[in-house]
């Protein structure tokens, strides 16, 4: 099985095989333009993701390395956040900090399964709370004046003169 | 962390040295790519300018802070996720994608059997970035003929001898895609020609009956 | 048609008219053809140019506004594409129309009677409460609104019972009758001058409550000055508004709320600032009321008023007599609200028997030995600050077209709106799952409920473990809630290995009995506070970095797809980040409505309101969490007072069977005759 070189920013060479790295878009288009040759002798920095997130991306990556092509997204269809495997739930059981390094990362290496597995966790975590709630799971700041947090909370919509 | 930043970019704050650290490097490797382009290997150039632009990718770039700063105004709380990167720093950035774009589009078209769809998602990379780009504009053209889509790479090629009126290349794409086309039309002419007669034949027909009322 | 037909056909030339040849090369003469032209869309059609503009309007590439373009919709797209765009249309919008109603808790029409339910915080979680307090709130408003309004909303078949109207969360219809009624008001005033008739005409009850009160007190605390709405607003793109505007005056819709508030400005101006107390507004809607007076129940038309507004039933005696009757007849009109717009009812005495429950008013004056009266809690502030009673049953009715609606019953209407893609789910799932299950099937309440026990456990959950059904009071409706912990995790994971088939008997955290009435009454946000450490399994980064805000906007955009349009709403209130992003998916996710105002033409449309519907996710299952009997509840249960008779009773008298003996002696029997 050929493999491939990641680089985390922090320098760390992951070694791993070339059907895990080509989960990410990003990394299959690069191979698919090389063609044959790999370039086995450098490695492929990524700047972007440190070598905690990259290790769990490529284990994430292993599990999933044979799924099948996720489906065409349809602009139209529903969106569900109910539909996680077990694993994804518990692999995304971490604090926030780590999950949203996971959704830079994924945005950044172009991997849609683990994308949408990561912003459903986190829409989860939104889900049905009231704006209070939501504040304090986040940590957001109330950047409301009283006035417009008093007139937001009475006409929560947005205007457009005919 | 050692930087040979410039210092024209003003007060670095942490995250901004990172992000001029990592320009550079994006720069460093387009210039590899550009010594293996020139040395003709192509495979190592494609690697050298893939490698650049995951330097630069990501690297807090201006889009979405621009489409966030023109809805919301001056409005206090946005500062906060004001761009990390400073004008001069931003338009490195884009030139650096811009002619990685471009080169990789020019590599793979060196290919004994390029990918032309590739070849047209660079281009149209570039020309989201610079709507004036000749070459990008060229490249598509080509690779829109081999696609077959000859209108298409017509209007590309229109488009980028706009610039250079006179490029040799240019005319020679668009010639062929001209006669490419008028092969088409006879072809289609040819497939068609026997429906014409019934359909002239038909249409006798029923002018004559239309006279008769 | 046939004639507009027939003029754009003559308008073509003379050949060009029969000509449908897709390779026409009759070129000869200019004056009666033309060339043949390709479809520029590429449809594939052929035609002489002179009919290119009617193929236009029947090609199935061209792009054309939606068909709800003057509804409010933006969206251009292909013609071939306008019959499934409909689906998602945002100005595709239906109007619930449910309704249901209620008992208030006293009416003497009704047979039995209720004690009215004093709640604590806690017990607001509880789905059939929450759901009785927002009609509660509802029938509030309705009493509040203005007699002409009301007049409206009764019609052939809700003679006596208009439907409660909602007060719209948009710039409402309400506020702008209320102005009406005002400016008509300020008129009679001036021509009447008569310092009785000003205490008996119509005061304006709602309006200090109002969104343009707020606005009056705003512009006075902010030193707002009147601007006018830049012309940057013209067509939607998420609304932007430079940089002067915002600073002075927020989230400023668009002109309408400007005129709006002049009007008001006006109004308020121009006369006495004359606070209406409870009494005269009481006044007033009895004053408003004649056709109540018509009925013989003079007694039921004061229940009817004192279900509703924030009459006091001053029931604090002991043992009944008529006139204690009579002291609900006369009872005080009014006692001044706290200003909350929440009814307050004060608790009245209870009397129990053994048989029977009810209001102390109604107590038997006789034949009783044991006659427990229980003394609620007095006074509000023992409530808290959320503290509250209900004044309407618990339980829904629905009464048919063809029965007779009892008079002193309400009726409440759903009346949200909702997007054509989410109204069928809403109304499964709102309506048919969780109002039909709110009388013990989703949420089973303790048998000893009538007596005042408020334990309640939840029997279902919606869709899969670990979420559960939320009310808003906000948004007033129903939500979905996932409780994102490691123990929902673990359910899940033996869920799954149960090959995805709802399990039943998974085990979950087991379920808080009837103690928790006798636990201080806890700040709500403090759970979810407790479920958001346990996120993921680790609590929150030390320094409470706000990571979500530091998304790119394109990521959170791309998040925020995920939610469904009651979270979204939510959302929205949260920061002005967060509203940014939600604004921007108003054209997929939302809805557009037009916004009528009265002018001098008549009624013309203002202005176009874009916003999201309270629909949540659709629940396509519902699986039965592990709950306790309720059998265990009431081993502990306060209110089940056991009586042991440990001495035996007689069922009959000894005299009684010795006379029965003698009797069946005397009488002859049939054989001896």
């Amino acid at each position: 099985m050929p493999n491939i070189k990641l680089q985390s920013s922090d320098g760390e060479v992951f070694d791993v095989d070339v059907d895990v790295a080509k989960q990410s878009i990003t990394i299959k288009t690069m191979l698919e333009d090389l063609g044959m040759d790999e370039d086995d002798d450098e490695a492929i920095p990524l700047p972007n993701v440190n070598s905690a997130i990259l290790g769990k991306v490529l284990e994430w990556c292993q599990f999933h390395k044979d799924d099948p092509p996720p489906p065409e997204d349809e602009e139209n269809r529903e969106k569900r956040t109910d539909d996680l495997c077990g694993f994804d739930i518990d692999f995304l059981k971490v604090d926030q900090g780590t999950l949203f390094e996971l959704i830079l990362a994924a945005n950044y290496l172009d991997i849609k399964g683990l994308l949408d597995a990561s912003c459903k966790t986190v829409a989860n975590m939104i889900k049905g709370k009231t704006p209070e709630e939501i504040r304090k799971t986040f940590n957001i700041k109330n950047d409301f004046t009283p006035a417009e947090e008093e007139q937001v909370r009475k006409e929560n919509s947005w205007c457009e003169e005919k | 962390m050692a930087e040979a930043a410039p210092l024209d970019d003003g007060d670095l704050s942490k995250k901004q040295a990172i992000a001029l650290k990592r320009i550079d490097q994006g720069e460093i490797y387009k210039q590899e790519g550009n010594m293996c382009y020139r040395e003709k290997n192509y495979k190592k150039a494609i690697g050298k300018y893939h490698r650049a632009l995951l330097q630069v990718k990501d690297v807090d770039r201006q889009d979405g802070q621009q489409m966030l700063k023109g809805m919301m105004g001056g409005v206090s709380g946005v500062e906060d996720r004001s761009c990390q990167l400073t004008a001069t720093m931003a338009e490195r950035v884009k030139e650096l994608e811009m002619s990685c774009y471009n080169n990789l589009a020019a590599c793979l078209l060196h290919d004994t059997n390029p990918n032309y769809e590739r070849v047209k998602e660079y281009c149209q990379n570039v020309l989201k970035l610079d709507e004036q780009n000749r070459k990008a504009w060229y490249r598509q053209g080509v690779a829109l003929y081999h696609l077959k889509d000859y209108e298409e790479a017509q209007d590309c090629l229109n488009r980028a001898r706009k610039k250079v009126p006179k490029d040799p290349d240019i005319l020679r794409y668009l010639n062929l895609c001209k006669e490419a086309l008028s092969k088409q039309l006879q072809a289609e002419k040819h497939r068609y020609q026997g429906m014409f007669q019934k359909m002239a034949e038909g249409e006798e027909e029923v002018i004559e009956m239309d006279d008769d009322k | 048609m046939e004639n507009i037909m027939d003029d754009v056909v003559d308008l073509a030339h003379a050949h060009c008219n029969n000509c449908f040849n897709l390779h026409c090369t009759f070129t000869d003469d200019p004056v009666v053809t033309c060339e043949v032209v390709q479809c520029e869309q590429l449809c594939g059609a052929r035609y002489h140019q002179c009919k290119q503009t009617e193929h236009k309007q029947l090609c199935p590439l061209q792009r054309v506004p939606c068909i709800n373009a003057v509804y409010g919709c933006t969206a251009s797209l292909v013609r071939s594409a306008l019959s499934s765009h409909l689906t998602v249309c945002p100005a595709s919008v239906i109007h619930c129309t449910m309704e249901w109603n209620r008992w208030p808790v006293y009416s003497s029409e009704r047979q039995s009677h209720q004690p009215t339910q004093i709640l604590s915080h806690t017990d607001t979680d509880q789905l059939d409460i929450a759901l009785a307090l927002r009609d509660q709130r509802m029938l509030t408003k309705s009493m509040r609104a203005s007699r002409k309004t009301r007049q409206i909303l009764t019609n052939s078949v809700n003679r006596k019972h208009p439907a409660v109207p909602l007060d719209k969360q948009l710039t409402n219809l309400e506020n702008v009758d209320e102005i009406k009624e005002l400016e008509h008001l300020l008129q009679t005033m001036q021509e009447e001058k008569s310092e009785e008739e000003r205490r008996r005409s119509r005061s304006y009850p709602g309006l200090r409550d109002s969104i343009c009160s707020e606005l009056i007190k705003r512009k006075y605390s902010y030193g707002y000055e009147d601007q006018h709405e830049p012309n940057g607003a013209s067509g939607y793109d998420p609304p932007y508004y430079p940089p002067e505007v915002y600073d002075a005056y927020p989230y400023i819709h668009c002109s309408h709320c400007d005129r709006r508030k002049e009007r008001l400005e006006r109004i308020l101006g121009s006369q006495d600032s004359a606070d209406t107390d409870e009494e005269e507004k009481d006044e007033a809607m009895d004053d408003d009321r004649p056709e109540r007076e018509q009925h013989g129940a003079t007694r039921r038309k004061e229940w009817h008023h004192n279900g509703c507004s924030n009459h006091v039933s001053g029931c604090e005696k002991g043992t009944s007599e008529d006139g204690s009757k009579q002291s609900i007849h006369d009872s005080p009109k009014s006692q001044h609200s706290s200003g909350s717009s929440d009814v307050e009812l004060q608790p009245p005495a209870l009397f129990v028997t053994s048989s029977t429950t009810g209001d102390l008013s109604a107590a038997p004056s006789r034949g009783y030995a044991k006659l427990l009266v229980i003394q609620p809690q007095n006074g509000l502030a023992s409530f808290g600050k959320n503290g509250h009673s209900l004044g309407l049953d618990l339980s829904m009715e629905s009464i048919t077209r063809y029965q007779a609606k009892p008079d002193s019953m309400y009726t409440f209407l759903c009346a949200q709106e909702f997007r054509r893609d989410e109204f069928a789910n809403h109304f499964k799932n709102v309506h048919s799952d969780i109002h039909g299950g709110l009388n013990g099937w989703l949420e089973q309440r303790c048998p000893l409920a009538p007596y005042g026990c408020t334990y309640s456990q939840r029997r279902l959950y919606p869709g899969m473990h670990g979420a559960k059904i939320v009310h808003s009071q906000k948004l007033e409706s129903f939500g979905i809630q996932m409780e994102h912990s490691s123990k929902s995790a673990d359910r899940h994971r033996q869920e799954r290995r149960e090959d995805g088939a709802i399990a039943n008997w998974v085990s979950s955290s087991p379920r808080r009995d009837g103690d928790q009435v006798f636990q201080d009454a806890r700040n709500g946000e403090d759970t979810q506070e407790m479920d958001a450490d346990q996120v993921n399994g680790q609590s929150d980064t030390p320094t409470g970095r706000d990571h979500l805000s530091s998304l790119p906007f394109e990521l959170l955009q791309y998040l925020f797809r995920f939610l469904d349009s009651f979270s979204l709403c939510n959302s929205a209130m949260v920061s002005k980040l967060l509203r940014q992003i939600c604004s921007s998916l108003l054209e997929e996710r939302g809805m557009v409505v037009l916004l009528w105002e009265k002018q001098d033409k008549g009624w013309q449309v203002s202005y176009k309101a874009w916003l999201y519907s309270t629909a949540f996710s659709p629940v396509h299952s519902w699986g039965f969490e592990n709950y306790a009997p309720i059998g265990q509840h009431l081993k502990t249960c306060p209110y089940n007072v056991r009586s042991d008779y440990p001495d035996k009773v007689q069922v009959m008298g000894k005299e009684a069977a010795i006379r029965k003996k003698k009797l069946t002696k005397k009488e002859p029997t049939v054989n001896e005759i």
